[in-house]
C-alpha cells in the first residue's frame, strides 16, 4: 500500500518539478523575446508605414450577432484605425435584433451585388451592402444566415479580396495604430513567410471609453475581472511572448488575429465544427505548411497591447467561457493528434503541441486528481503534514513569483495601469489567487472535459453576458 | 560620455547578469554545510539545521521556496521602483519636448532671432540631461523640416545647419549601443552627410532590422547624383519594409537624383526591381531587352521577385508604344500566374490595341478565379460594351456573378 503511496507521490512530484521548470524556462524566454523587440522597435517610428508606397492589403472581418446596442460606434472604431489599404467587413450572422438595419440607416447602406468565391463552406449569403456616402467608401458589410463565428468569418474571407485579414470580435476596442504594428513582421521577414501575427489583448472592463477607444485604463472594479487582468498578464506577457521566441505559437486570440488570407483558404478556413476555432485554424495552418512543404514560417507575437475586450463579469460567464476553451483545446488536439510527438512537424509536433496535451488539456485534470488525493489522505490520516507543508509552500511560492513577474514585466515594459492602488491591488490579487481564482478555473476545465467525452456538448458556445461599454461611455 | 565609458557600460551588463546568475545558484551549494567560509573567515551557518534536518530533498525544497519568496518581494520592489521611475521619465521627456518645441517654434516664427547660439545655450546651458535635450533638438529639427513648407522650412533648414551634426555624428558612431549607432545614422540620413560609407557599408547587412533599414535609407541619402552602387551589389535579401524606406528616399531626392542603369543588372530582385522602376520615372525606355530577359528568369513565388516581375511590367508598359510591343507584353501576362494577372488588369488600361486588350481579359473571365473574373468584366465593359452579349447569360457561375458585379452601378 505504502509503496502504491510513494508511486503516486513521485507521479505528482514529477508533474510539479516539469511546470515548475517549463514556468522557468518560458520566464527565461519571454524576458528575452521582450528584450529583443524593444531593441528591435524602439527607434522605429510606426507612423512611417503609412506612407510606405506597397503595403499589403488588409481586410478586418468582424462577425456580429445581436449586437445593436454598440455596433455603431464599434463599425466607427473600426473606421477610424490607422491604414492607407483597408477594407472593413462587418458580417451580420442572422441576428434577431436591428442591428442590420440600424447599420443600413447609419451608414446609408445599399445592396450592391457581389462575385463571391465559394473557396471556403459558409451558410448563404443573403446580401452584401456598401455605403452610398464617399466616407465609407471601404466599409461592406455582409447579411448572412446564422452560423456562428467560425461561419461568419469564413464568409467574410471569401468576401475579401486583400491580401491580410484581420479577425476580430466586432465589440473589442483597438487601438489605432494596432494595424501597423501588426502588419511590421509581414513587411520585416525575408527568409521566413509570416502566416499570422497576434497581439496582446487587455481587459477593457471598467477602462474609461469615449467614441470606442480606451481612454483612460483603469484595473477593474469587479472581483472576478481583478484576477483575470493577471491572468492575461500571465499568459500574453510571459506564456504567448516565449512561444513566439521560439517559433511555437499555436494560438491567436480569435478577438484579435491577422492572418495571411490565401494560406487560410488552402488550410481550409475556420472550422465549423469547433468552439475553439482560433486554435484551431492556427494549428492547421502550420500543419498544411509543414505537410505541403510549403518552406519555414513564421507566427509572429506583438507585445503591445493592441486590443481590449470585455471579459467575464460573472461566475457564471466565466465558467462558460473557459469551460468553452477547454472544449475547444480538447476538439483541436483530438483532431491533430497526428502531431503529437511527431517530428515531422518541427517544433510544433516536439514542442508546442505536446505542452498543450500535457499542461493545457492534462494540467487542470491533475490538478484536481491531486486534491482530491490529498484530501484522502488526510481523511486516511497517512498524510506527514510536514513534508505536506513544505511542498505545498514551494508550489504556492513558485506561483506567486511568476505571477510577481509578470506585473514586473507590465511595469517595465507598458505600465498601462497607473497608481500605487492598482500596484498594491494586484499583488493582493495574485497572492489570494491560487485559494479562491484558480480552483473556478480548474473546476471549469474539467467540467469541459466532462462535457466534451461524457455529455456530447463538443460545439455549443454558452452565452456571456456582457455589460458592454456604451454603458460606461455615459 | 566617452567611447571608453560607453564600452564599460555595454560590457559591465554582462558581468552584472553573470553576477545576479552567480549569488543565486551559490548558496544553493553553500548552504549544506555546518561552516562557511568566506575570505579566509568561517562563519557557523544559521540555516543549517532547519535546512538539512529532513533530508536532501526537502533541503532544496525548503532552499527553493525561500528562493522563490525573496524574489517575489525583489521582484514587488523592482516593479514598484519602475512603475513610478516610468512615469518620472514619460514626464520629464514630456517636458523637454515641450520646453524645446517652444523655443524652436517661437525661433522659427519670428524669423528675425534665429540665432542658434542663443538656441544651444538656452537648450544646453545647464549641464544635466544634455544628451536627451540635443536628441530631442535634432529629433524636432528633422520632424520640422520635414513637415514644413516655404520660408518656416528654409528657416529650419538654416537652424539645422549650425548644430554642427557632423560633430554628434563622430561622437555616438563609435559607440557598442545600437541606440547610438541608430541615432548616428538618423543624422546622417537627415543631414545627407557623407565619409561614412565604410560603416553604412557594413550596418546595412546589421541584425538590428531598424539599424538595417535606417542605414540603406542613409546609403541611399548619401547617394544621391550617382549610381546605387551599393544596392546593386547587395547580397542580403531585402524585406518589403526595407523596400519601401528606399523607395521613399528616392521619392524625397526626387527620381532624376539617381542613376539606375546597373541596378537594373541586379541578382538581388528588389534592387532590379528599384532599377526598373527608377529607369521608368526617368523615362529611360533602353533597358527593354534587359527586361524581356529579367521575365523569362526563374522566378519564383516570393514577395520580393513578384515587386521585380511588377516592375518590370510597369517598365514595360510604360515604354511600350508600338503593338509588338503590347502583343510581346500580352503573350508574357498570358503565362503568368493568377496574382499578376490580376495586377495586371489596370496596368494595361492605357494600351492602344484594343482588340488584343479585349482578347486578354476575355482569357481571365473565362479561366482566372472569381474576383479576377469581376475586375476583368468590369474593364472589359469600358472598352467593349458588345461583351456584355457574350458573357451576360453565361451558364458559368462564376462569369455571371462577376458580370452582375461590374454591371452594378451602385457599386
Amino acid at each position: 500500500m505504502l509503496t502504491a503511496l510513494t508511486y503516486i507521490d513521485n507521479i505528482f512530484l514529477t508533474f510539479l518539478a516539469i511546470i515548475i521548470i517549463l514556468y522557468i524556462i518560458i520566464s527565461g524566454l519571454s524576458s528575452w523575446e521582450f528584450i529583443s523587440y524593444f531593441r528591435n522597435n524602439k527607434h522605429f517610428n510606426y507612423n512611417d508605414i503609412i506612407s510606405y508606397p506597397h503595403l499589403p492589403t488588409i481586410s478586418i472581418i468582424a462577425p456580429a450577432y445581436n449586437e445593436q446596442q454598440t455596433i455603431v460606434d464599434n463599425i466607427k472604431c473600426l473606421l477610424s484605425l490607422n491604414y492607407p489599404y483597408l477594407e472593413i467587413i462587418i458580417v451580420n450572422d442572422g441576428s434577431s435584433d436591428d442591428s442590420l438595419k440600424i447599420i443600413i440607416k447609419t451608414f446609408s447602406l445599399i445592396k450592391i451585388s457581389r462575385a463571391i468565391p465559394k473557396d471556403i463552406s459558409c451558410k448563404k449569403i443573403r446580401g452584401v451592402y456598401k455605403s452610398t456616402n464617399s466616407a465609407f467608401s471601404n466599409l461592406l458589410v455582409v447579411d448572412k444566415e446564422n452560423g456562428g463565428k467560425g461561419d461568419s468569418l469564413n464568409a467574410g474571407i471569401n468576401i475579401s479580396r486583400s491580401k491580410l485579414f484581420l479577425a476580430v470580435d466586432v465589440d473589442s476596442i483597438i487601438e489605432p495604430d494596432a494595424l501597423l504594428k501588426m502588419v511590421k513582421p509581414f513587411l520585416e521577414q525575408t527568409e521566413k513567410r509570416v502566416i499570422a501575427s497576434g497581439g496582446v489583448v487587455r481587459i477593457a472592463n471598467s477602462c474609461q471609453i469615449e467614441r470606442g477607444r480606451v481612454v483612460k485604463v483603469i484595473y477593474p472594479t469587479e472581483f472576478l475581472a481583478k484576477f483575470q487582468v493577471l491572468e492575461y498578464f500571465r499568459a500574453f506577457t510571459l506564456g504567448r511572448m516565449a512561444w513566439s521566441r521560439i517559433n511555437g505559437l499555436l494560438i491567436i486570440s480569435g478577438a484579435f488575429g491577422l492572418f495571411d488570407r490565401k494560406l487560410a483558404i488552402e488550410a481550409g478556413g475556420y472550422d465549423i465544427t469547433t468552439v475553439g476555432e482560433d486554435l484551431e485554424l492556427v494549428v492547421r495552418m502550420r500543419r498544411y505548411m509543414h505537410e505541403k512543404k510549403l518552406g519555414k514560417y513564421i507566427v509572429a507575437f506583438i507585445p503591445d497591447p493592441l486590443c481590449w475586450t470585455e471579459v467575464p463579469s460573472s461566475l457564471k460567464s466565466l465558467y462558460r467561457q473557459r469551460n468553452r476553451w477547454t472544449r475547444g483545446a480538447i476538439d483541436t488536439i483530438s483532431k491533430h493528434a497526428k502531431l503529437f510527438f511527431n517530428p515531422k512537424y518541427g517544433r510544433m509536433g516536439l514542442i508546442s503541441f505536446p505542452y498543450w496535451v500535457f499542461i493545457e488539456w492534462l494540467g487542470p485534470l491533475v490538478e484536481a486528481t491531486g486534491l482530491i488525493y490529498i484530501i484522502l489522505l488526510i481523511v486516511n490520516g497517512l498524510v506527514d503534514y510536514s513534508i505536506f507543508i513544505h511542498f505545498a509552500i514551494f508550489a504556492y511560492s513558485f506561483s506567486l513569483m511568476y505571477s510577481l513577474f509578470a506585473i514586473l514585466i507590465e511595469s517595465i515594459s507598458y505600465n498601462k495601469y497607473k497608481g500605487t492602488r492598482y500596484l498594491a491591488n494586484i499583488i493582493l490579487f495574485s497572492i489570494i489567487e491560487i485559494f479562491i481564482y484558480h480552483p473556478i478555473i480548474v473546476f471549469s476545465s474539467v467540467m469541459g472535459n466532462i462535457d466534451y467525452f461524457f455529455r456530447n456538448r463538443t460545439t455549443t458556445w454558452g452565452k456571456m453576458k456582457r455589460t458592454g461599454f456604451d454603458k460606461k461611455e455615459q | 560620455m566617452n567611447i571608453i565609458k560607453r564600452n564599460i557600460l555595454y560590457f559591465g551588463q554582462f558581468f552584472l547578469i553573470i553576477g545576479i546568475a552567480f549569488i543565486t545558484m551559490y548558496p544553493l551549494f553553500e548552504m549544506q554545510k555546518q561552516e562557511l567560509h568566506l575570505f579566509n573567515v568561517t562563519y557557523i551557518n544559521p540555516f543549517y539545521i532547519y535546512l538539512t534536518k529532513d533530508g536532501k530533498l526537502l533541503y532544496y525544497v525548503k532552499y527553493l521556496s525561500w528562493a522563490f519568496i525573496i524574489n517575489a518581494i525583489f521582484i514587488t520592489i523592482s516593479a514598484l521602483i519602475h512603475k513610478y521611475y516610468n512615469i518620472y521619465k514619460a514626464e520629464q521627456e514630456k517636458r523637454i519636448y515641450d520646453s524645446i518645441l517652444n523655443q524652436i517654434s517661437s525661433m522659427v516664427h519670428s524669423g528675425s532671432k534665429l540665432d542658434f547660439k542663443e538656441l544651444n545655450h538656452s537648450l544646453l546651458g545647464n549641464t544635466i540631461n544634455n544628451r536627451r535635450k540635443h536628441r530631442t533638438t535634432v529629433y524636432l529639427l528633422i520632424l520640422m523640416r520635414s513637415s514644413l513648407k516655404g520660408i518656416l522650412r528654409a528657416r529650419v533648414t538654416h537652424l539645422s545647419k549650425y548644430y554642427d551634426p557632423e560633430n554628434w555624428i563622430k561622437d555616438y558612431i563609435n559607440s557598442p549601443f545600437i541606440q547610438d549607432k541608430i541615432y548616428s545614422t538618423k543624422l546622417i540620413l537627415a543631414f545627407g552627410i557623407r565619409g561614412y560609407e565604410k560603416k553604412l557599408s557594413r550596418w546595412i547587412y546589421s541584425n538590428n532590422k531598424v539599424l538595417k533599414k535606417i542605414s540603406l535609407a542613409a546609403y541611399t541619402q548619401i547617394s544621391a547624383g550617382r549610381e546605387l552602387d551599393f544596392l546593386r551589389h547587395y547580397s542580403s535579401k531585402i524585406s518589403l519594409g526595407d523596400f519601401n524606406i528606399i523607395l521613399k528616399t528616392i521619392l524625397v531626392n526626387g527620381w532624376s537624383a539617381y542613376r539606375y542603369s546597373s541596378l537594373i543588372l541586379s541578382s538581388n530582385p528588389s534592387c532590379a526591381a528599384l532599377g526598373f522602376a527608377g529607369a521608368r520615372y526617368s523615362l529611360d525606355n533602353s533597358h527593354k531587352s534587359a527586361a524581356l530577359i529579367k521575365l523569362k528568369e526563374n522566378i519564383t513565388l516570393e514577395e520580393n521577385d513578384y515587386l521585380l516581375k511588377k516592375e518590370i511590367y510597369k517598365y514595360l508598359i510604360s515604354v511600350s508604344i508600338t503593338d509588338d510591343d503590347q502583343i510581346e507584353i500580352i503573350s508574357n501576362l498570358a503565362t503568368d500566374n493568377d496574382d499578376i494577372k490580376l495586377w495586371s488588369i489596370k496596368q494595361i488600361r492605357s494600351f492602344t490595341n484594343k482588340n488584343l486588350l479585349s482578347a486578354y481579359l476575355c482569357s481571365i473571365i473565362e479561366e482566372g478565379d472569381i474576383s479576377s473574373k469581376a475586375i476583368a468584366a468590369k474593364e472589359l465593359i469600358e472598352i467593349d460594351i458588345n461583351a456584355l452579349q457574350k458573357y451576360y447569360n453565361s451558364d458559368n457561375y462564376e462569369i455571371n456573378a462577376a458580370f452582375l458585379e461590374a454591371t452594378d452601378f451602385n457599386q
